[in-house]
């Protein structure tokens, strides 16, 4: 580990920013590394099969791969008293790691240069850079007696393998040396071409030749050295150009001989599976296997949770032992150190909420009053007649103990004047089966609808307070990160930096205070918005629309009568919504600031593919929107163009327009026809709560 | 007490900008328990119009901070931007307009060889810490520092001599300080050391070089002190001032009536704190200090302590000048 104490155990975020033992150190996985289970294992480095690893960012997968790469193999072997040849037998594989984003692939482009040529050049420019990683694998893996004698007879089946200019050359220093010369001499005329307007590389070896037979050539080289393969791991490949990520995808499938590839991307930064063999595609479970590491993670939500408890443990023991060593932390259970936000509708902290207020003045029953009076002057409507009216239904609904089932009473009530019932009989029906619950909180449709929509009613008192919403819990945190430990370390990260700075001791003495986790979550929210201000103008039109679909959710969030609770999805058919509003759904999905709804994601309705989608949940307390995901509202075609095109404000405000009245008191826009909407399938008012 | 889960879009705003600068530029001062005991002292009020804490902690959301990197690096200007190309220019002034950079390169060396750095004041005092810093940073021999009692000979003062310069060599004197405010310092010390110096050695070049200076402060020292040359690294012209007409605090419209409030807020406690000087020294209205004190040139509610006439807890304390 690094001698280094810093002074928050979550400041380094990044896998690449981490040393060789940090990246050792830091490692967690959620089962045995042998077991199928295990992270690690579904890397299936020790398989031939080649496999894309492909997450969002975040996700694990440059740690992953820096976990199974060679280096970091061969401090266990040390560790386990093994050789670096037994060490490779046992796990079957080493593990060759390049960034692509280390051989600056931009270079290879323009220039006056064809794109053929440049192809050419980044073709011989890989072969020789992962012909060296190779060489430098091997070279730790002979020692004493067995470099003596391989060595000269390796070196003369690598020779072979150039169509001209074999290195000659007796030892595998050597080999390396000769090797990087010819790398820097055409670093040298790829960096001048814009110069020299030439581009006449001295290509000494045809694609794939070292790549594959420089791992042939070694256990070729005597019969104790197979039993292992070559992992080529390419990490980051969403650097590499569309023309040569389609090189890669070539030696993805002519692979050969004990070599495999492990290739790292983004998600969405695979931009083609083409080949130039005959323009073949490589399809998936054929020519390589496919591990979605954020999928993963998000499939499985234990697993989820117990990885990150494992990853949050091992970092406060590497960076913060005084968490697990000191009196306070001892036996003590990692949740036990956040303050949990309070969600039980008989917790005393609803009355400090309304500050003690009698019923009368509580601000939930001042507005539905104020409302209903409001609507007397203009003609009074079923159950409400006149003023006593009003009046007998506030004392019907009251529950002067305990302000959040008041709350939740104010909102069965508007959901009842949305749907046109008789309120005088409603405000009777809801007083009594709010006094069965407070009597015996009983699970009937009373605690149904107050589980539902407590996210939302809890978010309304406390804007009536003017409290910050709270975001807090390790559970909560969790949910947010959306499968990303990155995420997760973020939120830590901004929330540790809180806490200390406003005189807590986290992980030392007491809680966290939901404070500072709730500035945490913002500041996190906030970072992760703002990155993608660098985004161009892309990021740009992915801002509006995210801005807008967060405005219409706070609508929902905020209103006498949502239409969806804890409103934070919706979704939408793959016919709906013009080309620039798929293209910057899609853009907001690459970016994962959307996220896509598990389970049922590609529904088949008559024909249709339906995408269900969410806010990314790290964003939300930008908005002071849900963590917990209930409702999806699907969107209809002015919907969809009017949030993800950035040039239909107006129609955006009139959609905002709609969706207000629509969830508001008096409700005109509720019972009214939808004759502003050129396409009106969005008749989507919530029914009648009480009607099973 | 302005803390707790109430959601004040402003104060979190403040609140936040505190902490990057607490985490940062601060040098971890001024922690958020240490802000709400400051803040403590003033009255809070609903109204934001009146609010005392929301003014102070606005002030103190501007408040200046230069930590020790911050002074190392103005320090290496002084030499390097200031003081080395003002010796350059007065030896080219000599010199035939065809003479070799590099014999010009020589010629200034050889004139730092002739230059003494001096603090200005006791050596117990800031700017002689500043001086060792200034020795590090710019890699000068421990020999060109002296203190001001070392530039004169007094020996034969008692035996009916009168008063020389030690080192007959020294050309120039150079004399170093954190901050010149409204220049009374700078002049008393003029009066004292530099006119007499001048007087028995009138060759010598006298150089005065605070680190910040305040335009008045630096112009009086012009006009009224026996330097040659007065040059700050960094002027604070009058905007600098927390409450001038046209203070930099308060430039945005939103925020520009909240001026006149929060100086009378600030004049009020000033006058329990020191009486004499409310805002600070000669009404110096600053909001700046650096790692090794809050000078007093800044507001009185920053840096005063337990040793006012109002005890009080300060923000950015003040180690003040004892006398005995």
């Amino acid at each position: 580990m690094a001698n280094v104490t810093p002074s928050n155990p979550f400041s380094l975020t990044k896998a690449n920013d981490l040393s060789d033992d940090q990246i050792q150190e830091l490692w967690v996985d959620i089962a045995p590394p042998d077991s199928p289970d295990s992270l690690f294992s579904a890397g299936r480095f020790a398989s031939p099969m080649p496999t894309f690893i492909l997450g969002s960012k975040g996700s694990g997968k440059t740690h992953l791969m820096r976990y199974a790469s060679f280096a970091l193999q061969k401090k266990r072997f040390e560790r386990d008293q093994l050789s670096p040849l037994a060490g490779a037998r046992g796990d079957g594989y080493v593990g060759i790691y390049t960034l692509c984003s280390g051989l600056e692939t931009g270079r290879f482009q323009g220039k006056g240069q064809s794109e053929e040529a440049w192809l050419e050049v980044f073709s011989y420019y890989l072969e020789l850079s992962l012909g060296i990683a190779a060489l430098a694998v091997i070279a730790d893996l002979l020692d004493g007696d067995a470099q003596d004698n391989v060595e000269p007879m390796f070196c003369v089946a690598v020779a072979r393998l150039f169509d001209s200019d074999p290195p000659a050359v007796t030892n595998i220093g050597a080999l390396i040396d000769e090797l990087e010369r010819r790398r820097r001499e055409l670093d040298y005329q790829v960096n001048n071409a814009a110069f020299t307007g030439e581009l006449v590389p001295h290509v000494t070896a045809s694609r794939g030749k070292l790549i594959f037979g420089i791992p042939q050539a070694f256990q070729s080289s005597s019969g104790d050295l197979g039993g292992f393969l070559f992992a080529y791991q390419l990490d980051e490949l969403e650097n590499l150009t569309e023309a040569q990520q389609k090189h890669v995808n070539t030696l993805v499938r002519d692979r050969r001989g004990p070599s495999t590839l492990k290739i790292g991307a983004r998600q969405f930064g695979i931009k083609t599976h083409a080949t130039m063999s005959a323009g073949e595609e490589n399809i998936r479970d054929s020519e390589f296997e496919e591990l979605r590491l954020d999928l993963r993670f998000r499939r499985n939500e234990k697993t989820y949770r117990d990885l990150v408890a494992l990853l949050v443990d091992r970092r406060l023991q590497n960076f913060w032992p005084q968490s697990t060593t000191g009196i306070a932390g001892r036996h003590r259970r990692l949740a036990d150190w956040f303050e949990e936000p309070k969600r039980d509708p008989f917790d005393p902290f609803f009355m400090k909420l309304v500050k003690g207020a009698p019923s009368h003045n509580r601000p939930h029953m001042v507005h539905l009053r104020d409302q209903l009076t409001n609507r007397l002057s203009r003609g009074g409507f079923d159950g409400v007649r006149n003023g006593d009216d009003v009046q007998a239904i506030m004392n019907a609904i009251a529950v002067p103990d305990f302000p959040l089932l008041e709350k939740l009473n104010t909102f069965l009530m508007f959901n009842a004047w949305a749907n046109g019932l008789n309120l005088a009989e409603m405000a009777t029906s809801v007083r009594s089966d709010s006094e069965a619950f407070v009597s015996n909180k009983s699970s009937g449709r009373y605690r149904q609808k107050l589980d539902h929509y407590k996210s939302d009613l809890i978010a309304q008192m406390f804007r009536d307070a003017a409290f910050r919403n709270n975001y807090g819990g390790l559970d909560e945190f969790t949910r947010m990160s959306e499968g990303q430990p990155r995420a997760l370390i973020t939120l830590l990260k901004q929330t540790f930096d809180w806490a200390t700075f406003q005189g807590e001791r986290p992980f030392e003495a007491g809680s966290i205070s939901l404070d500072a986790e709730s500035k945490g979550a913002l500041a996190a929210a906030d970072w992760f918005y703002n990155n993608m201000r660098k985004a161009g103008g892309e990021g740009q039109a992915i801002l509006i629309a995210i801005d807008r679909l967060a405005e219409l959710f706070r609508i929902n969030r905020f209103a006498d009568n949502p239409i969806e609770c804890s409103l934070i999805g919706f979704s939408v058919s793959a016919r709906v919504g013009s080309d620039i509003s798929q293209r910057n759904l899609r853009l907001a999905l690459d970016h994962s600031f959307l996220v896509e709804i598990l389970g049922g994601q590609s529904e088949r309705n008559s024909e249709q593919v339906t995408g269900k989608f969410q806010l990314n949940r790290m964003l939300v307390p930008k908005w002071g929107l849900a963590t917990g995901r209930r409702g999806i509202k699907p969107l209809n075609e002015t919907e969809m163009n009017a949030i993800f095109d950035p040039e239909m404000g107006e129609t955006f405000e009139k959609v905002k327009a709609d969706w207000w009245s629509r969830m508001n008191a008096p409700f005109d826009r509720a019972r009214r026809s939808a004759k502003d909407y050129a396409n009106s399938g969005d008749s989507h008012n919530q029914d009648d709560l009480f009607s099973d | 007490m302005r803390s707790g889960p109430r959601h004040d879009p402003i104060t979190d705003e403040l609140q936040s900008k505190i902490k990057t600068l607490h985490s940062s530029i601060w040098e971890r001062r001024a922690d958020w328990p240490e802000v709400l005991d400051w803040l403590d002292q003033f009255e809070d009020h609903d109204d934001p119009e009146v609010d005392e804490q929301l003014q102070a902690l606005r002030l103190l959301s501007s408040f200046m901070y230069f930590g020790v990197n911050e002074i190392r690096a103005l320090l290496r200007s002084l030499f390097r931007d200031t003081f080395r190309p003002q010796v350059a220019k007065e030896v080219r002034s000599s010199l035939h307009p065809s003479t070799a950079l590099s014999t010009v390169g020589s010629m200034v060396d050889a004139e730092l060889r002739r230059t003494r750095f001096v603090p200005l004041g006791n050596p117990s005092e800031s700017s002689a810490l500043l001086l060792y810093y200034f020795r590090q940073e710019n890699a000068l021999p421990k020999d060109l520092f002296i203190h001001g009692s070392e530039i004169f000979d007094l020996s034969a003062i008692g035996s009916g001599g009168g008063l020389k310069v030690q080192n007959h060599n020294i050309s120039r004197y150079v004399f170093i300080d954190d901050l010149c405010g409204s220049g009374q310092q700078g002049r008393e010390y003029s009066d004292r050391i530099v006119k007499p110096l001048k007087s028995i050695s009138p060759s010598v070049t006298t150089y005065y070089y605070p680190i910040f200076g305040l335009s008045d402060g630096i112009e009086h020292l012009r006009t009224h002190s026996a330097f040659d040359e007065v040059y700050p690294v960094v002027e604070l012209d009058p905007t600098f001032r927390a409450f001038a007409p046209d203070s930099r605090l308060y430039v945005e419209p939103k925020i520009a009536p909240l001026r006149l409030p929060t100086e009378a807020t600030c004049r009020r406690y000033g006058g329990q704190l020191i009486p004499a000087h409310p805002l600070g020294y000669e009404d110096g209205q600053l909001y700046i200090g650096f790692a090794h004190n809050t000078p007093d040139n800044s507001l009185p509610i920053f840096w005063c302590d337990h040793t006012a006439s109002r005890p009080w807890r300060p923000i950015f304390r003040r180690y003040p000048k004892v006398s005995w």
